[in-house]
């Protein structure tokens, strides 16, 4: 290729994202118009409640924590070619165990060591019917959510419920089992989740990257016989992949729970599970633009809660659902669909790109 | 021909640049009605861009395309379409999930959709150009071979003047091929004009009324037929005479035993023995394709056999597949990174991306993959780099067994000759090479041993083109008999 036309094709591969960037830009003004805000207003308190100060801070981080978490496993599963729609449910389970094995211990540690092996459980039995039976993961991992979710609603209502029994939710964590806080803001909801969401994320890229069962699984996810005539037992690895995408999500519930909530209800995830998915897409599975865009669909959501107070405008704060929405159409039109297209994989999907250190 | 109709398409001083890159310059070619015109040249001559203008995808910059001596404008498919353009494409454009007749019925958009008027509309159609395919098969189920026959099926559907083929036997098995020649013969008699890209010389030669040879975008060799010869074509094609067609290989002091086989069966072949040993090259040939790559995948250990006894010699094997973009490479990947799946390749379990480079960077080089970096993802290679990364990856241990099939389906003559050179070159240092092959040039020109496989079974035959061609005609004569009730 010659150096014009590399710089031909540079320029275009920028074009194109601006233009579309431009044109979510003008349709979230348009969806601003519609509810009766001035755009440039409503951007500010958007922008103000996800970043504004310390608390608008924590309140960002504090989604973002579970969110990358579970990103971070939807993109491993992903990358290997599983899909794994399941993050939701691995995250309830994960934070339902939390909540029994930090009642139970006293300690924070055994919380997220039980949820992070009662999110690998939920995952590992859609992933053993996957490579032993042929039931494809996507519908697998997608039902159990609903079998998590209700599991929930039994145990907070039975064998978990608090003592009083009067609410259904869980019995409050000991203050011996909360997980250890960070300094900031005042709101005192970030907790060692954080750092080891960013470890747990880097991992799983160096391990997809930098090692030879990442490179296999990687492989596999396009050409099953090419790793078995490498002699690599590319199904355990897939089941064991599946478990890790699986525990990556019981950590969040679980990080969560001993971290924020200090006990479980219904409204442990909110949809965190599925905002994962589209926040792993979001980053074309690249292992360093999943924090970002996992930041990015937090603020969406921190900035309209923070806009439904200012502006006293209930239900608003489901407007960054639609916020994330625009952005993965957005995402979807600048690469002519290429992050959503599992099958051929243009490159996004089976790994990406492999770039010189 | 006596009278001189204007050609039903003809390109006249064709030129198409993309970027700075010119594809194609002042390029003349005439299809005429009642002939075949071969169409040569190496990857990335301008044969795929001439297709892509004829078939309305591209719009030329300079030159003008003419129907019946009209200048035309074939500004989309469409347009192509009603000029009875068709194409068959070397790489399938088929629906897997759908059957046979609906696929047809797709190439043709009927009015009504009614599946039982569309297999019979099918049965009928398949039937009138001698085709034996199952109307009512899906897709997705069919073996490579039926798969090929079937899009030449859609685009006879859609080609009632112009009828474009790229490459049409690549994947076929030889007799497939001789089947599609004699349609194409019976085509051609009723005055459709045929273009015909091919790798094969020998074809061009035998079945053209012109051959245009393309290098670098320009009009190399314009011949009519009788006046070209193997070897002005393969200068034109390459501006030099290469040694396409080495002396087949010396017959050697046999080595060590690495394969033995005793009453092998498989879901498709046996109950075959088979025994191969070191520094001998030994040779399945035949029409069936997908019994020789079953028969590989159980030598190598992919698939298990369905009973009988087999030993393979422990240790390194080279598994070299003919389905490059399903089994051969991960196409995602990094061209590094697909040479670093094999086994040993790293003393730990994990990696630098120097150390990723260090392992890469030579076998690459050895086996002269031409890429930007070896960074660049496997899928954008052209098919001959892509085998070369391939090779690369198997061969760069130097391991005592190699496995082959159809190592070179696909591939132009210079990457088919480099593949050939490894693979010799690997039998010449002591290795043994089991190649299941549908290419009779190819078995020929690497074999010690051969074996023609017939309805799953080996039949040993001299490694020369008329003891094949006896032993086919035996067997088929035999099989026919047989299929007749007893001799």
């Amino acid at each position: 290729m010659t150096p014009r036309s590399t710089s031909r094709t540079a320029s275009r591969a920028l074009l194109r994202p601006l233009l579309v960037a431009l044109g979510a830009l003008a349709l979230t003004a348009a969806l601003f118009a519609l509810q009766g805000l001035a755009p440039a207003r409503a951007a500010e308190l958007l922008v103000r409640g996800a970043f504004g100060d310390a608390d608008a801070w924590s309140a960002t981080l504090r989604l973002a924590t579970p969110l990358l978490l579970c990103t971070a496993g939807v993109a491993l599963a992903f990358r290997c070619g599983l899909w794994n729609i399941g993050a939701e449910g691995q995250l309830l389970v994960g934070g339902l165990a939390a909540a029994w094995a930090g009642s139970a211990s006293g300690h924070w540690l055994p919380a997220l060591l039980a949820g992070a092996l009662a999110g690998g459980a939920w995952a590992a039995l859609p992933a053993w019917l996957k490579v032993r039976r042929g039931v494809p993961e996507v519908l697998s991992t997608l039902l159990l959510n609903g079998v998590a979710l209700e599991l929930l609603r039994w145990l907070v209502t039975g064998p978990l419920q608090e003592p009083t029994g009067q609410f259904p939710q869980s019995a409050p964590l000991p203050e011996s089992a909360w997980l250890p806080q960070l300094p900031l803001g005042r709101t005192g909801a970030l907790h060692l989740g954080l750092p080891l969401a960013l470890l747990l994320t880097a991992a799983c890229g160096l391990f997809l990257a930098r090692t030879r069962a990442g490179l296999l699984l990687r492989a596999g996810a396009t050409a099953p016989l090419l790793t078995k005539a490498c002699r690599f037992p590319l199904a355990r690895a897939q089941l064991l992949c599946f478990a890790a995408a699986g525990a990556l999500a019981g950590l969040a519930g679980a990080g969560a729970v001993a971290g924020v909530a200090r006990t479980v209800d219904r409204s442990l995830s909110q949809g965190l599970g599925y905002a994962a998915v589209a926040a792993a897409l979001l980053a074309g599975l690249r292992s360093a633009w999943l924090a970002p865009a996992a930041l990015l669909f937090a603020a969406l959501q921190s900035g309209t809660a923070a806009l439904q107070w200012a502006e006293n405008l209930p239900g608003i704060d489901r407007f960054g659902l639609v916020l994330q929405g625009v952005a993965i159409i957005a995402v979807v039109v600048a690469t002519r669909g290429r992050a959503l297209r599992g099958g051929t994989l243009g490159g996004r999907l089976g790994g990406e790109r492999s770039a010189p250190p | 021909m006596s009278e001189r109709a204007p050609p039903p398409l003809a390109f006249v001083g064709i030129g198409k640049r993309f970027g700075e890159r010119r594809a194609l310059d002042g390029v003349d070619l005439e299809l005429r009605a009642g002939e075949l015109h071969a169409l040569l040249g190496e990857n990335g001559a301008g044969k795929t861009t001439l297709v892509r203008l004829a078939l309305g995808l591209l719009e030329p910059d300079e030159g003008e395309i003419r129907s019946d001596g009209v200048a035309t404008k074939i500004a989309s498919p469409a347009v192509a379409r009603a000029l009875g353009i068709g194409m068959v494409h070397q790489h399938f454009a088929l629906a897997e999930g759908l059957t046979v007749a609906e696929n047809l019925a797709l190439a043709e958009a009927p009015r009504a959709w009614r599946k039982r008027s569309f297999e019979a509309a099918a049965r009928q159609q398949l039937l009138r150009h001698g085709l034996d395919l199952d109307p009512a098969a899906r897709v997705g189920d069919l073996p490579i071979g039926l798969r090929q026959r079937l899009e030449i099926a859609k685009a006879l559907a859609q080609a009632r003047r112009v009828l474009l083929l790229d490459e049409p036997t690549a994947l076929l098995t030889p007799s497939e091929a001789e089947a599609l020649f004699a349609e194409l013969e019976q085509l051609r008699a009723r005055g459709l004009a045929i273009l015909l890209i091919t790798h094969r010389l020998e074809d061009a030669l035998r079945l053209a009324d012109r051959i245009t040879v393309l290098r670098e975008g320009r009009v190399a060799l314009a011949a009519e037929r009788g006046t070209a010869s193997a070897a002005s074509l393969a200068r034109a094609l390459f501006g030099g005479a290469p040694d396409v067609s080495a002396p087949p290989l010396p017959p050697r002091a046999a080595g060590a035993l690495r394969i033995a086989a005793r009453r092998l069966v498989g879901e498709r072949f046996g109950p075959l023995d088979l025994e191969v040993r070191g520094g001998e090259a030994v040779v399945l040939t035949g029409v069936e394709a997908e019994r020789q790559a079953e028969l590989l995948e159980v030598v190598a250990g992919l698939a298990p056999p369905r009973s009988g006894d087999l030993e393979v010699a422990p240790g390194a094997r080279a598994f070299i597949s003919g389905d490059r973009q399903r089994h051969g490479l991960a196409l995602p990947l990094s061209i590094a990174e697909n040479v670093a799946l094999a086994p040993a390749t790293f003393a730990r379990p994990w990696f630098t991306s120097r150390e990723l480079l260090a392992a890469a960077a030579p076998r690459l080089a050895r086996f002269d993959v031409r890429a930007t970096s070896p960074w660049q993802a496997a899928a954008e290679l052209s098919g001959g780099n892509q085998q070369r990364v391939v090779l690369a990856r198997e061969l760069a241990g130097d391991p005592p067994l190699l496995l082959a099939e159809n190592p070179t389906r696909g591939l132009d003559l210079q990457a088919t000759a480099f593949v050939h050179a490894q693979l010799r070159a690997a039998v010449a240092n002591g290795a043994a090479l089991l190649l299941a092959t549908s290419d009779l040039d190819e078995a020929l020109a690497l074999a010690t041993r051969l074996f023609v496989l017939f309805r799953g079974a080996l039949h040993p035959c001299a490694p020369r083109r008329e003891a094949v061609a006896e032993k086919f005609a035996a067997l088929a004569a035999g099989a026919a008999r047989g299929a007749r009730g007893g001799p």
